[in-house]
C-alpha cells in the first residue's frame, strides 16, 4: 500500500509530519515521520483523527444553496458560480467592490491561501480584518523588546535548568514538548507552572503559581524586583545588550513581593520561591502561553515576563529563552506577523484593512462607504470562535448575501446563502511552516477531492472566467487548475532557497534555511536600537502604553478606554469583592479540538462528548450547586447552560469552558466575551470575561 | 514461551487518548469505539494527591482469567508473542469473560452480539512492529517489549489487584515532583474566614458510580434459570418431591430454564458452543452437570431405569440427586469469578436454596427452620458488609425478605412461633401435615424471600474494574491524608 509522507497543516504549535498510508483510495493508517525531530513519535490524537475526518459522512461534498424555507438543497457548480458572479457583478455596480467582506481565518495554513487575497483584488478590491484572533499581544510585545519572533529548537528544551510554563498547558495544546521538558527533569530540571488551573502541564512541576488572571505582569514585576535585590542581574549582558535597563531598575521599587502577593492572591513566598529559582536553577527557559496574553493588559505583562530573562542574560544561550513564537520557518512572508495583520499606514485603493477582527459584529455593522453587504468566509468560523458571537450573528445576518467555504455544516457554515465545499489537507498540495519548530513541508495532495470537492484556488478560478477577468491577468497570480498548476504555482515561492524543492519536500519535513538553533545566539537584535528594549519608544508611539513594562488591572477598561459592559463596575475595581459574584470566565484549549475543529467526529466525540463549566467546590457551594447540576452561566452580552465539573485544580473565582464547541453542541462560549482588544497588536481580549453563574432553570 | 507485554510511563503519559484513536483505526473498529481506554486517577484533582493516567487494554495475562471462563473455547494464545485472542466466530456472547477479567479488557458489543477486545496487534507484532497504541503514542509513554525485560512494577494507584500475572509495567512518578503546590492564596471569604488549607479539601467530590456490569434487570433470564434448577433440584432430592413432579413437568420445567438461559445469549444460536470449554470454565460444567441433570431426572421419573438397589440404597434416585446438587455446586462456582468480596458465602447460594426446597419437603421442621436461619443469617451478613463499604444495601427489599421468611415459616409451622419449633421436642411439623391454605401462603413467601434474595444478589455484585478500583484507590489516599 502507498504511503505519503504530508502535514497537518492546523493552527497549532506541533504541525506534526504525518505519513499516511493509503488503501482503495481511503486512509488506512496515520502515523508519525522520525524525520521530524520535533514531532518524532507522531500525531496527537486529532491528526490520527483525520482517518474519519476526510471520509466522514457529514462532509459537505456538493455546493448547497439555501432554500426559501431555510433549509439546504443540493446545486450543481454550475447554478452555484452562475448566481455568484451574478451577484458579486451586482454588489460591486451597486457599492463598489469593497462591498466585500473577505474573512479568512486559521483553519488551515499554506501559501495557497493566498490566492484568496489575490482573487479578490482582481475583483478589484475588498474589505478585510485586521488583527488576529490568536497570539497578537504577544507577538508584537516580543518584536518590540527582542525585534523578532524566534525561539530556541525544540529539542534544546532539553539543556534547560528551569522551565517554566507561564500560562501554557503544554501537555494538551503542545502535547509533543512535554516530551523535551520530561528529558529536562530527568537530568535534574526544575519546571514551575503558572496558571490559575491546575492544568496536566502542572502535574509534575515543581511549582504551581496561581494568580488571579490578568495578574502575571504584576507577579513578574515583583519577581524582576526580587532578582535586581538579591543581585542576579547579568551586568555584562545588560550592558552590552540592553536599552533602558537603568531606568527599568528605577521603575521597579514599587513592585514588592507582598504587593504582588496581594495583586495576584497568592502566597508571597511563592513570589519569592519563583524569583530564587530563576535566579539559581539557569539556563531558564520561559514558555509563554497565548491563552495568557489574550487580557487587555497582555501586551504590557508579556514584555514584564520577557524581562525575566534578559535580566538574567537567559537569551540566545541553549536551554534558555523565550519560548513563544518561532517564525523562522515562515520564508515566504515578505512582512512577517505580527507586522502582517496590522492595517497597512496607506490604503492602495484595493484592500479595506478596515474592520478589528477582534470586534467583528460591530466592525461589519459600523463600516461605511461603503458599507460590507456580500461576505465571503474561508477557513474560519466566526459565529463560534469571534467575540461577542450574538453581535457576529447580528452582523452577518444583515448582509444580502453570504458564501460558505467549508468542509462541515458549521455554525457559520449555517448561517451562509451559500455553501461551498472544501477540500481537506489530503486533498491539494501546499507549503507550510510551523511556529513552534523550524520545519518547512510538504503537505502533500494524496487522495482526489471527494464528490464535487474543488480546492479554493479551482473555485476562484472557476469565478474569474465567469466575471470575465482576463486570462492574462489571471495567469502568474492564480494557479490554474490542475496538480502540475499547484506544483509551478508552489515552485515560484521554493525558487530563492535552493535547499527547498518540491521533491526533497517530499521525502519529510527540512529546516528552513539559515535557521538559528539558538535563537539570538549572535546577539543581533532587529530593534530600532539594536539592543534588546525594555525601553521602548515604538510602544509608546504605536500603542500608547508606557515605555517601560507595566501593570494595570485588567478589568481597568475605562482607563484602557475600553467598554465596561460586562460585571457594570465602574471605577477602581475591588478584586476581593468582584470575585465573590462575578466570577472569571477562561475558555482554554482542549487536546481534543483546535479550536471548533474536530469535536464533530465521532471519534473525537467519544471522548469528549459535550461542553461542561469547571468550577471550584467552593464557588459552587456558594450557589447551592452540587455535582450533577445544569448551571446557567450569564452575563449581559448572552447566557449558556451547561453540566458543571467540579474541580478543586481551578483557582476560586475562576470557572473554564473550553473554547470551540458549536452552538449546535452545545453553545459557543464567545456568547460571553466582550469584543475588546488587547492593549497591543490588534489581539482579542477573550479572557477578559466576568460571569455569573447559578442553577439553570428546570 | 516468549511474551510480550506493555510499559506506561505514568510521568509521559498526559491521557491524551492517541492511543485509543490509534487502535480504533488500526482495527477497524467503528469509530467512536476502541479496545483501548485512559481511566484518571484523581480527575478531580484533590490538593495533595498527584493525577495519572491509565491508558489499558487487555494485559494479556499468563493467567488469563477471562479465557479460563470461557464456556464456548473462543479464546486462545498465540504461543509466538503469548497474546490472549478472542475469536469472534466462536463467542457465543455469554459475556461470563467480562465479569471474570479484573481489567475490564473484553466488552459485550452489543451490535454484533458478541464480546471483542484487543489483540494485542497481534498481526502486527507477526511483522515485528509494535502494536498501535504503543506506535502511535506522541509522547513515548506507551512502550512495548519481552514482558521480562520491561522495567517498572506491576502495579500503581487504580490499577486492579489480581492474581493474572498481567504484561504490563508501570513507570512510577517521579517522587519529589508529585505533588503540586496549590497551595491557596491567603484570600478570605466572604465572612473574613481563611480559605482552608489544602489538607482539609481534599474531600473525595462524589462521583457517579461506574455503570455496574451486572444487574437483576439485565441478568433476569440468569436469575429465572438459577432459582427454577434450585428448585427441581431440591425436589428430585426425595421420593416426595419427585411424586409431586412427574417427568413431563420437570422436563418442561428444565427446558424452560433453559431456554431462558440462552435469552441472555448475544449469539443463542451458537449455545451448543457451551459446553466446550469445560477443561477449565465452571459455566461449561454447570451446563454439561445440569444437562445430564435434566436428561436423566426425566428418565427416572419416566421410569426408564428401574428400581436399583445397593446395600438397600436406591442407586438411581441418588445418583440423580447427586448430580443435582453437583449442577447447584457448579453453578454456585460460576460466579466465583467474579472477584467481589460480595461473594463467597452469601444467602442466595443455589446450593442452601436448594438444599431449603429438599428439607422443606422431606426432613422435619427444625431441620428446614434450621435452613432458612442459616440462610437469614447469611443475608444479614452480606448486608452489613454492603453497608459497611457504603455501598447501598436496599433497607425496604432486606425488610420484606426476611419478613417473607419468617411469616413464611411461620405459617408453614402452622401458626405456632419460629422459636419453639426450633427449640421444641422433636417431630414439629412437616409440609404433609398443614392445611394446604396456610401451606401455598406459606410456602410462596418462603419462595418469595429466595427469589428477592437471589435477585438482589445479581444487582448487588460487582465485578471490579479499573475505574471502580480508581475511586477506592483514591478514597484510601485521602483517607491516609486526613
Amino acid at each position: 500500500m502507498p504511503v505519503y509522507t504530508t502535514a497537518c497543516p492546523r493552527n497549532c504549535y506541533s504541525t506534526c509530519t504525518l505519513r499516511v498510508e493509503v488503501q482503495d483510495g481511503r486512509v488506512r493508517r496515520i502515523e508519525g515521520h522520525r524525520g521530524n525531530r520535533a514531532t518524532p513519535e507522531g500525531p496527537c490524537l486529532k491528526g490520527l483523527s483525520y482517518a474519519e475526518r476526510v471520509h466522514s459522512p457529514e462532509r459537505i461534498l456538493h455546493p448547497l444553496r439555501r432554500t426559501a424555507g431555510g433549509s439546504f438543497a443540493r446545486v450543481g457548480w454550475d447554478e452555484a458560480l452562475d448566481e455568484l458572479t451574478q451577484r458579486l457583478q451586482e454588489v460591486r455596480t451597486r457599492h463598489g467592490p469593497r462591498s466585500v467582506l473577505y474573512y479568512s481565518a486559521s483553519g488551515t495554513k499554506g501559501l495557497m491561501n493566498r490566492v484568496g487575497a489575490d482573487f479578490w483584488r482582481l475583483f478589484g478590491g475588498y474589505t478585510t480584518t485586521y488583527g488576529d484572533l490568536c497570539w497578537p499581544a504577544g507577538l508584537e510585545a516580543t518584536r518590540l523588546t527582542l525585534g523578532a519572533n524566534k525561539h530556541n529548537a525544540p529539542w534544546d528544551l532539553e539543556n534547560a535548568g528551569l522551565i517554566v510554563f507561564w500560562g501554557k498547558n503544554a501537555a494538551e495544546t503542545n502535547i509533543h514538548q512535554g516530551v523535551f521538558a520530561d528529558r529536562a527533569m530527568r537530568r535534574g530540571a526544575k519546571v514551575v507552572v503558572v496558571d490559575p488551573r491546575r492544568t496536566q502541564t502542572a502535574e509534575g512541576a515543581h511549582l504551581l503559581l496561581q494568580p488571579r488572571p490578568g495578574s502575571d505582569g504584576a507577579l513578574a514585576l515583583a519577581v524582576a524586583r526580587l532578582l535586581v535585590e538579591r543581585g542576579a542581574v547579568d551586568r555584562p549582558f545588560v550592558e552590552r545588550h540592553v536599552k533602558g535597563y537603568a531606568e527599568y531598575e528605577a521603575s521597579l521599587a514599587p513592585y514588592t513581593p507582598a504587593w504582588a502577593a496581594e495583586t495576584c492572591g497568592i502566597p508571597e513566598h511563592q513570589v519569592r520561591e519563583l524569583a530564587e529559582l530563576v535566579a539559581t536553577s539557569g539556563p531558564v527557559s520561559i514558555n509563554a502561553g497565548y491563552g495568557m496574553q489574550r487580557y487587555a493588559n497582555s501586551g504590557q505583562t508579556i514584555r514584564a515576563i520577557l524581562t525575566l530573562l534578559v535580566l538574567t542574560g537567559n537569551i540566545g544561550k541553549p536551554g534558555a529563552g523565550w519560548i513563544f513564537a518561532d517564525l523562522q520557518s515562515h520564508l515566504f512572508d515578505d512582512v512577517k506577523d505580527p507586522l502582517a495583520f496590522f492595517p497597512p499606514e496607506r490604503d492602495d485603493g484595493v484592500a479595506r484593512v478596515s474592520i478589528s477582527t477582534a470586534r467583528l459584529g460591530e466592525g461589519i455593522l459600523a463600516q461605511r462607504d461603503p458599507p460590507v453587504r456580500f461576505l465571503w468566509v474561508e477557513r474560519g468560523n466566526p459565529v463560534t470562535q469571534n467575540p461577542d458571537t450574538h453581535r457576529v450573528l447580528e452582523a452577518i445576518r444583515s448582509l444580502d448575501f453570504r458564501v460558505v467555504v467549508e468542509q462541515f455544516l458549521t455554525d457559520t457554515a449555517a448561517e451562509a446563502d451559500l455553501v461551498l465545499p472544501a477540500k481537506t489537507l489530503f486533498e491539494q498540495t501546499d507549503v507550510i511552516g510551523a511556529y513552534w519548530h523550524p520545519y518547512v513541508q510538504l503537505k502533500q495532495k494524496i487522495l482526489e477531492p471527494p464528490g464535487e470537492v474543488r480546492p479554493e484556488s479551482e473555485i476562484y478560478w472557476a469565478l474569474a472566467e465567469r466575471l470575465g477577468i482576463p486570462l492574462s491577468d489571471r495567469e502568474g497570480v492564480l494557479p490554474a487548475p490542475g496538480d502540475a498548476e499547484v506544483s509551478a504555482y508552489l515552485e515560484r515561492y521554493l525558487a530563492p532557497f535552493p535547499e527547498l524543492t518540491l521533491e526533497r519536500l517530499a521525502q519529510g519535513p527540512v529546516i528552513a534555511p539559515g535557521h538559528q538553533e539558538v535563537a539570538f545566539s549572535d546577539f543581533v537584535f532587529p530593534t530600532p536600537s539594536g539592543k534588546i528594549e525594555l525601553r521602548s519608544e515604538e510602544a509608546v508611539e504605536r500603542w500608547g502604553v508606557d515605555p517601560l513594562p507595566g501593570w494595570a488591572p485588567p478589568a481597568d477598561r475605562e482607563a484602557l478606554g475600553l467598554p465596561v459592559r460586562d460585571d457594570g463596575e465602574r471605577g477602581a475595581p475591588d478584586p476581593a469583592r468582584r470575585d465573590v459574584e462575578w466570577l472569571h470566565f477562561l475558555t482554554p484549549n482542549t487536546k481534543n479540538r483546535i479550536h471548533s475543529q474536530f469535536n464533530n467526529l465521532a471519534t473525537i466525540r467519544a471522548l469528549s462528548p459535550g461542553p461542561f463549566l469547571q468550577m471550584h467546590p467552593k464557588d459552587a457551594a456558594a450557589r447551592g450547586i452540587v455535582p450533577g447540576d445544569r448551571v446557567r452561566i450569564w452575563n449581559d452580552r448572552g447566557e449558556l447552560e451547561a453540566p458543571v465539573r467540579l474541580d478543586r485544580g481551578i483557582r476560586p473565582g475562576c470557572v473554564a469552558m473550553t473554547n470551540g464547541w458549536w452552538i449546535t453542541e452545545g453553545g459557543t462560549v464567545n456568547v460571553l466575551s466582550p469584543a475588546a482588544e488587547t492593549d497591543m497588536g490588534y489581539g482579542a481580549a477573550f479572557h477578559e470575561t466576568r460571569v455569573r453563574v447559578g442553577l439553570a432553570p428546570r | 514461551m516468549p511474551r510480550n507485554g506493555f510499559q506506561l510511563d505514568l510521568n509521559l503519559c498526559t491521557g491524551c487518548a492517541a492511543c485509543v484513536v490509534a487502535c480504533a483505526i488500526e482495527n477497524e473498529l467503528p469509530w467512536g469505539t476502541s479496545w483501548r481506554w485512559v481511566d484518571t486517577f484523581n480527575a478531580e484533582r484533590l490538593p495533595g494527591i498527584p493525577v495519572h493516567h491509565l491508558s489499558l487494554a487487555c494485559n494479556h495475562c499468563a493467567d488469563a482469567p477471562c479465557a479460563r471462563a470461557c464456556p464456548a473455547a473462543a479464546y486462545s494464545r498465540d504461543p509466538a508473542t503469548g497474546a490472549v485472542l478472542l475469536d469472534g466466530e466462536k463467542c457465543i456472547g455469554c459475556r461470563y469473560c467480562t465479569w471474570a477479567c479484573p481489567y475490564d479488557a473484553p466488552r459485550f458489543d452489543a451490535a454484533e452480539g458478541v464480546v471483542s477486545k484487543c489483540t494485542f496487534c497481534n498481526h502486527r507484532q507477526r511483522e515485528g512492529k509494535s502494536p498501535a497504541c504503543v506506535g502511535q503514542c506522541p509522547t513515548g509513554a506507551l512502550r512495548f517489549g519481552p514482558v521480562d525485560e520491561l522495567e517498572g512494577r506491576p502495579q500503581v494507584p487504580g490499577f486492579p489487584r489480581a492474581p493474572a500475572d498481567p504484561a504490563i509495567r508501570f513507570l512510577p512518578l517521579r517522587p519529589g515532583t508529585w505533588v503540586p503546590s496549590v497551595d491557596l492564596p491567603a484570600e478570605r471569604g466572604e465572612a473574613g474566614e481563611e480559605l482552608h488549607p489544602w489538607r482539609y479539601e481534599a474531600q473525595p467530590i462524589p462521583q457517579p458510580a461506574p455503570e455496574a456490569k451486572l444487574s437483576f434487570a439485565r441478568e433476569w433470564p440468569l436469575w429465572f434459570f438459577t432459582l427454577t434448577v434450585s428448585v427441581l433440584v431440591g425436589l428430585m432430592a426425595s421420593p416426595g418431591g419427585r411424586a409431586t413432579l412427574g417427568w413431563p413437568v420437570f422436563a418442561a420445567a428444565a427446558g424452560l430454564a433453559v431456554t431462558a438461559s440462552t435469552l441472555h445469549l448475544g449469539r443463542p444460536e451458537r449455545a451448543w458452543r457451551a459446553m466446550l470449554g469445560w477443561r477449565t470454565s465452571w459455566l461449561s460444567r454447570e451446563i454439561l452437570l445440569f444437562g445430564a441433570f435434566a436428561a436423566s431426572g426425566t428418565a427416572l421419573l419416566a421410569g426408564a431405569f428401574g428400581d436399583l438397589r445397593v446395600a438397600g440404597v436406591p442407586v438411581w434416585e441418588t445418583g440423580v440427586a447427586l448430580l443435582g446438587f453437583a449442577t447447584l455446586f457448579a453453578m454456585d462456582r460460576v460466579y466465583g469469578v467474579v472477584h467481589s468480596r460480595e461473594v463467597g458465602f452469601h444467602s442466595a447460594r443455589t446450593l442452601t436454596t436448594g438444599l431449603l426446597v429438599a428439607t422443606l419437603v422431606a426432613a422435619p421442621a427444625p431441620v428446614w427452620m434450621t435452613v432458612v436461619g442459616y440462610k437469614l443469617l447469611l443475608y444479614g451478613a452480606r448486608k452489613h458488609r454492603l453497608a459497611a463499604r457504603g455501598r447501598p444495601w436496599g433497607p425496604r427489599v432486606s425488610g420484606i425478605r426476611v419478613a417473607s421468611s419468617l411469616s413464611g415459616a411461620a405459617l408453614l409451622a402452622g401458626g405456632i412461633p419460629a422459636s419453639a419449633i426450633l427449640l421444641g421436642p422433636g417431630g414439629g411439623l412437616s409440609l404433609v401435615g398443614t392445611a394446604p391454605v396456610t401451606a401455598v401462603a406459606g410456602l410462596v413467601l418462603l419462595a418469595l424471600g429466595e427469589a428477592l434474595d437471589r435477585g438482589e444478589f445479581y444487582q448487588e455484585l460487582t465485578v471490579p474494574t479499573p475505574a471502580r478500583q480508581v475511586q477506592e484507590d483514591l478514597a484510601s489516599v485521602v483517607a491516609a491524608l486526613t
